[in-house]
């Protein structure tokens, strides 16, 4: 390439219009009249773009706004799923203790008016009617609008409330911290003594004689005719009798220890499994003989 | 020869400068392409967050955060299309994402005239930039939105760009996009806008607050102008069908004073949501929110504050600044008022002061000032249950001077200045009298005063002083209409809750608010101090409410403290409780131009009176429920026996059964 300076007019003026320089002006005036006409450095840079998209990063407004709505569906599905597994457990639930036990100071807990009847029936007769009076029921019952039941956490005790539809309040309840402990135990107590409860009758045993005949047997039948000792040592007053009921349900039966104290007697009922209590009862009978008839029995 | 010379040595030096310019591009390209944001495909994911919408008791939608209300092309009016075309980018439909010439001339002008900076933005580069980057005015910015721009132009169709763009502009009072846009401020569907509507429309994104038509008609309708010019010269419409436009009448849709209605209650309704899920599933959650918010009673309640505060001005001679004058609306007074329903606790209404656009400062909520006499109630009930007194227990209104510990004795004085001498503890009440205050609390104790006021529910920290029986600890109106309310159930305390239900976008039930009453009142007891309260109302410092034309059953207790700071009224009927509070935000008094001060009767008794009166027509009138065990007997108020028939203005007390005299 002649890179020195042109002497001439003519000189330049043929450098200027040779075939060389012609090409090249003609292929860039080309190039950008081609781009004013199409587009074509815009489509080009817009296609590289396009497969270089999935390797860029997420940023920008937008997808902030995009994580955010992430993150809170995602606390939301948590929230959904915690909510659906403590309903399936309260669901699950067999017991009353077992349901009373997920409600916190936080967070009541809601069930339906059949799941409630289910372990309302199975608790002791004596119990479910420290809760709730079985008439009151029915008649909530019968009025046909009861279709859930709600517990509330409150001063310890315990509010259960019969919701129609529209959660309306039909009746409400309280479980007094007393009888959530009994619940919980599986235990109630009431303020009587074991001769006014006809279900005892004749099966009344001094303390000391029902607890000597029960510390001569393994400790697994033990277990099994006092599951909650500890219970039983936490209430107060002297222990001073206990009845053993004759009626036989699902395998248990049930068992009142008669406690004294400054407020007056009160019965402490338990369930006793039915096999172990059997054995309890044969050694009391063979020690009948050699000790005092049973308190309050008519031999 | 010297210049031809020199011409070609420009020639090669520009070609080289070029070719150096193009090779830094290329090089600049390939760094920024990395860190370029991605594009989400479909780009109609941008308004696919879920919106949280909040309901009123009555199941009507009364706002909604985040989310967008999208609407596809085919059901946006024409005319908008067209005129935001025009205005924004009228070789929309030509160009590839960046409009060279108008980029040439803008190019030139910035750089030819100093301090003129023409715009050349498409309407594919301001989507890129309102989808991924900051309002920074960055050459680096403009370079990386304009590769943004042509990726969409390569990726998208021109209608799916135009949707998208015109689904997310911002058009001020919280309005993105057109449909909200259309339905804010005409009241009406994107579809149906008019010519005139939808030119005004077009003219906003330019500077939405600065063209807001509710605000600044006369600024919007000189833009309408220009977009319909423009419209003309793109040839979109004929002169004439612009002349039409502009000389059309514009209806302003009236929701914009709807929106402000409940800003407070809502206000409220968020932070009570935002404090159980947190901002995230707050705001982009798309929960579906029922609250208690009652439109018609929040009506009522907002209505009677501005009827009130403006009646309060004229007795205080207080000029009114304009609305945007915010430094000065300090100097006026403020209100608040609370209303809840008293079987379920339910807040139906929450006004938490004069004018939420002006200040949003919740005083319903967030304000604890002193309830004065307000407090009276709490040391009621609470010498009734502890020291066995009734409303007809005979005491002295004379000077006291009660010893305390460790600091000077304590002197508390009657509002009027003077003494009655003897008189029955119902009179003490409706008459609002400190000195037998002053002598039941010395002999109750200030924290069984304490104890009773928490267990009603104020919330607030009360400081067991003797003073508390005059109120001297701050309680907001929400926690006095709660802690009233629990007079007027029969001792039940319902908690105070503003939402019913919240559920998530697919329906699950996330928390449902259960009515649960708790007994914490003595029932006759409860009733005996709202016999008194009924006093109040009657004969006592609250006869206003009787004078102000309420005819119904009533009761309450007034309040004012101290240089007449706060005044305040707190009452119910059987089925609503409501407490206000007037005063100044400042700790200033309230003072007539004759010196004279306001106090909770003059104050806040009006304006419970007026919210009062309007919610009480639509409720079915009932009594107040009188427990077993009470009866109401005439006592003698000098003797505090029963009274004979030659006792003169005998005075109608509830007694429980053990006190009836004999």
């Amino acid at each position: 390439m002649d890179i020195t300076q042109p002497r001439h007019l003519s000189e330049w003026l043929r450098r200027a219009v040779s075939l060389r320089g012609m090409v090249v002006l003609l292929i860039l005036a080309g190039l950008l009249v081609s781009e004013m006409r199409f587009d074509w450095a815009e489509r080009v840079l817009g296609d590289y773009l396009i497969t270089t998209n999935s390797r860029r990063p997420e940023s920008g407004a937008i997808w902030e706004t995009g994580h955010q709505s992430e993150t809170a569906r995602q606390q939301l599905e948590t929230i959904v799923a915690d909510r659906q597994m403590s309903q399936r457990e309260i669901r699950n639930a067999q017991s009353l203790s077992q349901l009373l036990a997920s409600v916190t100071d936080e967070e009541g807990v809601m069930t339906t008016a059949d799941h409630f009847l289910e372990l309302y029936f199975k608790l002791p007769e004596l119990l479910s009617q420290e809760i709730a009076s079985p008439y009151t029921l029915l008649s909530a019952h019968a009025d046909g609008n009861w279709t859930r039941t709600f517990f509330e956490k409150f001063d310890g005790q315990i509010s259960l409330y019969l919701l129609d539809d529209q959660n309306r309040v039909l009746r409400q309840f309280t479980i007094s911290a007393e009888l959530l402990d009994h619940i919980q135990r599986g235990d109630v107590a009431i303020s009587t003594i074991l001769e006014n409860l006809a279900d005892f009758a004749d099966r009344i045993y001094p303390a000391d004689q029902f607890f000597r005949a029960l510390e001569a047997l393994p400790e697994e039948v033990r277990r099994g005719v006092v599951s909650q000792p500890l219970g039983l040592l936490r209430t107060h007053g002297k222990l001073v009798k206990v009845g053993i009921s004759d009626e036989v349900q699902d395998g248990y039966i049930e068992i009142g220890f008669e406690f004294h104290d400054v407020q007056g007697p009160k019965v402490v009922l338990a369930q006793a499994r039915e096999w172990d209590l059997w054995q309890l009862r044969t050694r009391l009978r063979a020690g009948r003989s050699a000790l005092a008839a049973p308190v309050g029995g008519t031999p | 020869m010297r210049l031809l010379g020199w011409l070609t040595a420009g020639f090669y030096f520009l070609v080289a400068i070029s070719g150096l310019s193009a090779l830094g591009l290329a090089l600049l390209f390939f760094i920024t392409v990395r860190n370029l944001p991605q594009v989400p495909v479909p780009l109609s994911r941008i308004i696919e967050i879920p919106p949280t919408e909040v309901f009123d008791t009555n199941g009507q939608r009364v706002m909604t955060l985040g989310g967008r209300d999208y609407v596809p092309l085919e059901r946006i009016s024409s005319y908008f299309v067209q005129a935001i075309i025009a205005t924004e980018d009228h070789r929309f439909w030509n160009h590839r994402g960046v409009d060279k010439l108008r980029t040439l001339k803008a190019l030139w002008i910035t750089l030819t005239a100093p301090g003129r900076v023409q715009g050349a933005s498409t309407i594919t580069q301001q989507l890129a930039k309102n989808l991924f980057f900051s309002l920074e005015q960055t050459y680096t910015r403009k370079f990386r939105e304009l590769l943004v721009a042509l990726q969409i132009e390569s990726q998208f169709t021109k209608q799916q760009i135009l949707e998208a763009y015109i689904n997310q502009i911002p058009f001020g009072v919280g309005a993105y996009g057109i449909e909200p846009a259309a339905r804010i401020y005409f009241d009406k569907s994107a579809a149906q806008l008019s010519l005139a509507e939808a030119s005004l429309l077009a003219g906003l994104p330019k500077s939405p607050s600065g063209y807001n038509p509710f605000r600044h008609l006369d600024r919007a309708k000189q833009r309408q102008e220009v977009v319909l010019q423009r419209m003309v010269a793109v040839g979109f419409i004929t002169p004439e069908e612009a002349l039409t436009a502009r000389s059309a009448e514009l209806e302003l849709s009236s929701r914009r004073s709807s929106r402000r209605r409940g800003g407070y209650f809502l206000d409220y309704v968020l932070k009570t949501l935002e404090d159980q899920y947190g901002p995230e599933v707050l705001y982009h959650g798309g929960l579906k929110v029922t609250t208690t918010l009652d439109p018609h009673y929040q009506t009522l309640a907002e209505a009677a504050v501005h009827q009130g505060l403006d009646a309060l001005e004229q007795l205080l001679n207080v000029r009114g600044p304009e609305p945007s004058d915010a430094q000065d609306s300090s100097q006026r007074p403020q209100a608040a008022l609370a209303a809840l329903e008293v079987n379920t606790g339910a807040i139906r209404a929450l006004v938490g002061g004069r004018d939420y656009q002006e200040t949003e400062y919740n005083r319903a909520v967030q304000n604890t000032r002193q309830p004065g006499s307000g407090f009276k109630p709490f040391l009621y009930y609470a010498a009734f249950k502890q020291l066995g007194l009734s409303p007809a227990s005979l005491f002295e209104d004379r000077a006291v001077k009660i010893p305390v510990a460790g600091r000077g004795p304590w002197q508390p004085k009657n509002f009027e200045g003077d003494h009655q001498g003897p008189l029955i503890l119902k009179q003490a009440f409706t008459e609002s009298i400190n000195t037998v205050a002053a002598q039941l609390v010395a002999q109750v104790g200030p924290a069984a005063v304490v104890e009773v006021a928490h267990k009603c529910g104020i919330t607030s920290p009360i400081r067991p002083v003797l003073s508390v029986a005059l109120g001297t600890s701050g309680a907001s109106p929400l926690e006095m209409a709660s802690a009233y309310s629990t007079f007027a159930g029969g001792g039940v305390w319902h908690k105070p809750f503003c939402i019913w239900r919240v559920e998530d976008a697919f329906g699950h039930v996330l928390h449902e608010h259960i009515v649960s009453r708790k007994q914490v009142l003595d029932e006759r007891i409860a009733y005996q101090v709202t016999d008194m309260m009924a006093g109040v109302v009657d004969q006592g410092t609250g006869n206003g409410v009787r004078r102000l034309g309420f005819k119904g059953p009533a009761a309450g207790k007034t309040g004012t403290t101290d240089d007449f700071r706060d005044a305040w009224f707190t009452g119910f009927t059987p089925t609503l409780c409501a407490s206000v509070w007037v005063g100044y935000d400042r700790q200033k008094g309230l003072y007539t131009r004759d010196g004279a001060g306001i106090t909770g009767g003059t104050g806040a008794v009006p304006i419970w009176t007026r919210f009062m009166q309007k919610a009480s027509e639509v409720q079915p009138q009932r009594t107040f429920h009188r427990p077993e065990g009470v009866e109401l007997v005439k006592i003698n108020p000098i003797t505090g026996q029963r009274a004979g028939f030659f006792s003169r203005n005998p005075v109608e007390v509830v007694l429980r059964q053990e006190q009836l005299p004999p």
